[in-house]
């Protein structure tokens, strides 16, 4: 084979590994390099990812299932049985065609890109073999799965003789003897039986405590067995095993490549490590002990959350929500978390359940539109899209009551907790998002900044949420509604008593469906010291896209020593 | 929240037209995404904002030029926000790639692809009768890998590597078709 073909070989070994969901961090980089250097290979590129997309979309011929769009007719006016074309465009109903349009886009686009099979597939005539559960999954951080893999959860079972694969992302498993092993993706695992998890692609970090001694990791080229340990496993793409043990004992085995072959087994103990190679024949080398390569914890977060649920089996009501701080998990039933008050909005929009009702017309002077916020559970309800800043708050936002003209208001929110909030270890606020399932993945960035204001403490930038859209956590939210404000769609409204008090358009019931997200505030991130407080906080969306924050809910955490564990 | 979804919706005329022009070109939108952010999640999430963007700045597009450029160019925004974004936590290629790839991309006559796909069709017959039932199990049928690997009791590291084969086999194919026809690359 000459130079040539042998390049073309690479890159085509890459591109498949691209398309399959299993190119590893080396590999991409390789490819990228490629790409940059070589006119040819762009060719070669575009036309693979065209035939890969070629081949994706022969689902798209087989005959496909009626499409209805009468799914959302339900909620049209008696009129709205008319054809999209032909109906009027009243003002009231202009946002259900842009709404009707976008389902009709992401219909349309799932229709040729993830169309799923009308009907299950039989597999083959073989016996089905029983299921049997040998792992529970018992934490998640950020995973993300690889294409086709089984999706796991909290609480999700790990079967016998199934393979799972994680693009991303960490997983923490449980074993039926008490062995806890978290998987830092990409990782590709299988388990046969609750002593038993093979490697075969990823890094993991194996903590055996008394009664799971036996308990071994398989790697392509290694059995680990473990004598009441930790240790770590790190298993690249070509099967070569880093051993590194930080407590205890282990016995790393080396498999034989050949029948006659044999590389002698070798114990190792504390600060010990080994790695294994595959270069004509197997070879083991010591290697320097690296104890960063063990994980001891999944780092702190909001884990999860649960929630009463309506109709459909959707998320309604906030009920608890588990949040590791320290490197332990605490579930905190929401009467017991620190609640707020509305202080200041300027912004656009609030959202009320399903039934529409509008606190500022519903004849009830008790009932105000910042309760929506602060004074309620809901996680369909909120007053949302607060408007932002590119930069982070310089100087005490100006929080008028009634805005001055001369002097307008600072755009965002704030809230005050009702009892001062302590920085302790880990989050010591929690904050929800609802998010379109459309809209950015990793929710939309926002700005906090601690209240009162002072040039001592940090405004923090929140980019990514703990459970984001793609987070197996996060729930689906039932139906719930938009309300604008008349005055100025685009403008918004200035202060808090304008929140109260300026018409709204009576709101729209919103089609697109919803996710609740969740994030975790760390006051140490805002320049506090362990056990100083914060009275309350300034919100401000970072307006890096068209999309914008809304928080449905936010509460501080009780200091650790009062808090349930 | 998106404002989007809070603005005006379009006339019923310039409804229709966006409709019939967007359908023509959503696949090879789609393609022009892919290629930029070659994973399927990352292609969904920048192809469905785009959309919305198309949808309500179609009343600023000039029919007189190419819809597909037009929509490119949006695209292009999109996904350059969305890796900002989304920061490092998938891979993705650097700025100056991404720049080079959708300069080229941009440039393919679709009439080329559209002579590829033609192609394809008649490469897929000629493939083994194994490969193709692979092909069709795997991409028309969209059985998880891992599903037909048990069934066949095979590993699925092994069916992965058969459908690169495959598609590396099929890339041929496509090349000796539209050599034969005068086409080439």
């Amino acid at each position: 084979m000459n130079q040539k073909q042998n390049q073309k070989e690479i890159l085509f070994d890459l591109l498949g590994a691209l398309c399959t969901g299993t190119i590893t961090a080396e590999q991409h980089q390789t490819l990228e390099n490629i790409l940059a250097e070589d006119a040819e290979a762009r060719k070669d590129y575009f036309n693979y990812l065209e035939l890969h997309l070629n081949l994706e979309r022969l689902h798209d011929e087989r005959p496909e299932p009626e499409i209805d769009f009468r799914f959302h007719t339900h909620a049209l006016p008696a009129d709205g049985t008319k054809t999209l074309v032909s109906r009027s465009l009243k003002t009231p109903q202009a946002l259900w065609l842009l709404l009707t349009a976008v389902c009709a886009t992401i219909v349309g686009g799932f229709l040729f890109l993830n169309q799923a099979p009308s009907t299950p597939q039989q597999i083959s005539q073989n016996v089905v073999p029983e299921e049997i559960s040998v792992a529970k999954v018992t934490q998640t951080a950020a995973v993300r799965f690889a294409e086709g893999a089984p999706f796991l959860k909290v609480g999700s079972a790990i079967e016998a003789y199934q393979e799972y694969a994680i693009s991303a992302g960490q997983v923490q498993l449980v074993f039926s003897n008490g062995a806890e092993v978290i998987l830092t993706g990409p990782a590709v695992f299988e388990s046969e039986g609750d002593e038993h998890l093979a490697v075969r692609y990823g890094a993991c970090s194996v903590f055996a405590p008394e009664g799971a001694e036996g308990f071994t990791v398989e790697t392509p080229l290694s059995n680990v067995i473990d004598y009441g340990t930790r240790f770590s496993v790190n298993v690249s793409d070509t099967g070569n095993t880093d051993v590194q043990v930080i407590e205890g004992e282990t016995d790393v085995r080396p498999i034989k490549l050949e029948e006659n072959s044999g590389v002698a087994a070798k114990r190792l103990t504390k600060g010990m490590a080994q790695r294994l190679t595959a270069n004509n024949g197997l070879v083991v080398n010591e290697i320097p002990f690296d104890r960063a390569q063990y994980i001891a914890g999944l780092p702190d977060r909001v884990v999860s959350y649960t929630t009463t649920v309506g109709p459909h089996r959707k998320a309604e009501d906030l009920t608890s929500v588990t949040i590791q701080r320290g490197g332990t998990a605490h579930k905190y039933a929401v009467e017991d978390l620190i609640g707020i008050e509305l202080t200041h909005y300027k912004g656009r929009s609030f959202l009320t359940r399903d039934d529409g009702v509008d606190p500022a017309t519903d004849g009830n002077p008790l009932t105000l539109r910042r309760h929506l916020l602060d004074q309620d559970r809901s996680l369909l309800t909120g007053v949302v899209n607060p408007f932002g800043s590119e930069t982070p708050l310089t100087e005490p936002p100006v929080m008028n009551e009634v805005e001055d003209p001369n002097q307008p208001n600072t755009p965002g929110m704030a809230i005050r907790f009702r009892e001062p909030v302590v920085n302790d270890a880990g989050p010591d606020i929690v904050l929800f998002d609802l998010q379109i399932i459309v809209h950015t993945t990793t929710g939309d960035a926002f700005y906090v900044t601690p209240l009162p204001f002072t040039s001592k403490r940090n405004t923090h930038r929140i980019n990514q949420f703990d459970i984001d859209l793609a987070s197996p956590e996060a729930k689906p939210l039932a139906k719930f509604w938009l309300h604008l404000f008349n005055k100025n769609q685009q403008a918004g409204i200035g202060s808090r008593s304008e929140l109260e008090t300026a018409s709204g358009n009576g709101g729209n019931l919103h089609i697109v469906g919803a996710k609740a997200l969740a994030v975790g505030i760390d006051l140490s991130d805002l320049g506090f010291a362990e056990g100083e407080t914060v009275e309350g906080l300034f919100i401000q969306d970072a307006q890096d896209n068209a999309d914008v924050i809304d928080p449905v809910f936010i509460a501080g955490l009780p200091p650790l020593k009062h808090s349930k564990k | 929240m998106s404002n989007d979804l809070e603005n005006a919706a379009l006339p019923d005329d310039l409804h229709v037209q966006f409709l019939h022009v967007f359908t023509q070109h959503r696949n090879q939108l789609y393609s022009y995404i892919y290629s930029l952010l070659p994973n399927r999640d990352d292609a969904e999430d920048v192809f469905q904002r785009t959309s919305l963007i198309l949808w309500k700045k179609f009343p600023e597009y000039d029919a007189t030029c190419s819809f597909f450029s037009w929509a490119c160019g949006v695209a292009f925004y999109e996904v350059k926000n969305f890796i900002r974004v989304a920061q490092r936590k998938r891979l993705q290629f650097r700025d100056d790639v991404i720049q080079q790839l959708a300069d080229e991309r941009a440039g393919i006559p679709q009439l080329k692809l559209n002579q590829r796909a033609t192609a394809l069709q008649d490469c897929i017959k000629k493939l083994k009768e194994k490969d193709r039932l692979l092909v069709e199990q795997v991409y028309r049928d969209q059985t998880p890998v891992k599903d037909v690997a048990e069934a066949a009791g095979a590993a699925v590291q092994t069916l992965y590597n058969r459908l690169n084969q495959i598609r590396h086999q099929l890339t041929h194919c496509i090349e000796r078709t539209l050599s034969y026809t005068g086409e080439g690359k």
